[in-house]
């Protein structure tokens, strides 16, 4: 799950992959905006069919909180 | 017999409350193909078109100093209905119609505060439109969207001679929705239909 995280984010954000680990955050170290998360959890939403809820957005800062949530949706 | 009906009130109440916000938790289960919506933003420039300014200007025959002149002009402002199709989670498509409606009534030049007539004009658009959202959320949606159409003038001063439907446009970089199935809008536009903001309300179905 992380790995495709990783990918959605590195492309999204056009970065290395290699700079993405589960303890970065997303908005600090990678340098993402709040329209990037939006559009990285439509992305989410569109690839695995599920619906992210708006109340969760402040909870994830760093990519592990991603993969955490999608992992327990599982 | 009035408890029952209070509690068949409350029970609609809480019904349809529990319908217009529900969560779905499936991305299958949110999608809503159809939203309608109503609104108004200012003026519309086209709108201005119709309205009969004071016949005299410099370089016209003197004579047409002497025609009635306009007072102060009402309007009801841009008004719209608005009905889009989902074709997908970006992209919408629609149909729209709006009315802006003018009232003024015109004086004699020569007796003076003497009024002559109450005139009523209106411009009446149909807009297909397109609308791609940036990002579509649960709760919060922002988008943009472009309408091509046409506007249609009505004076009840002026015989419609001269009033054919002209193209109407109108171009919004940027707008916001609130809300799950109610939600309100607001919009920054420019073009013949509304220029500067618009907003209003709509719902998803």
């Amino acid at each position: 799950m992380f790995e495709e995280v990783q990918k959605i984010l590195a492309k999204q954000l056009r970065i290395e992959p290699s700079r993405i680990t589960p303890e970065s955050r997303i908005m600090e170290d990678l340098g993402a905006d709040s329209l990037n998360i939006l559009q990285l959890l439509m992305k989410i939403e569109d690839d695995y069919g599920i619906v992210i809820p708006d109340e969760r957005l402040a909870g994830f800062v760093t990519v592990g909180d991603v993969v955490e949530y999608l992992n327990a949706k599982k | 017999m009035k408890t029952n009906l209070t509690l068949l009130a409350v029970s609609a109440f809480l019904l349809f409350f529990e319908t217009a916000f529900a969560q779905a938790d499936s991305l299958q289960a949110k999608r809503q193909p159809w939203d309608i919506r109503v609104g108004m933003s200012g003026v519309s420039p086209s709108a201005n078109q119709v309205r009969r300014y004071s016949a005299y200007t410099v370089g016209k025959p003197l004579t047409t100093m002497y025609g009635d002149y306009p007072g102060p002009l009402t309007s009801t402002n841009n008004i719209g209905a608005e009905a889009m199709m989902h074709l997908s989670r970006r992209s919408a498509v629609g149909m729209g119609l709006s009315a802006c409606f003018h009232n003024y009534k015109t004086y004699s030049s020569i007796e003076k505060g003497v009024q002559k007539s109450s005139v009523t004009s209106a411009a009446i658009c149909i807009l297909p439109t397109y609308r791609l959202y940036y990002t579509d959320k649960e709760i919060v949606r922002l988008y943009g969207g472009v309408s091509l159409g046409l506007t249609s003038y009505f004076n009840t001063d002026i015989s419609g001679a001269g009033y054919v439907p002209k193209l109407a446009f109108n171009v919004s970089p940027i707008g916001i929705e609130v809300g799950r199935k109610w939600f309100g809008f607001m919009e920054m536009g420019l073009g013949t239909v509304f220029c500067g903001v618009s907003f209003g309300a709509g719902y998803k179905f």
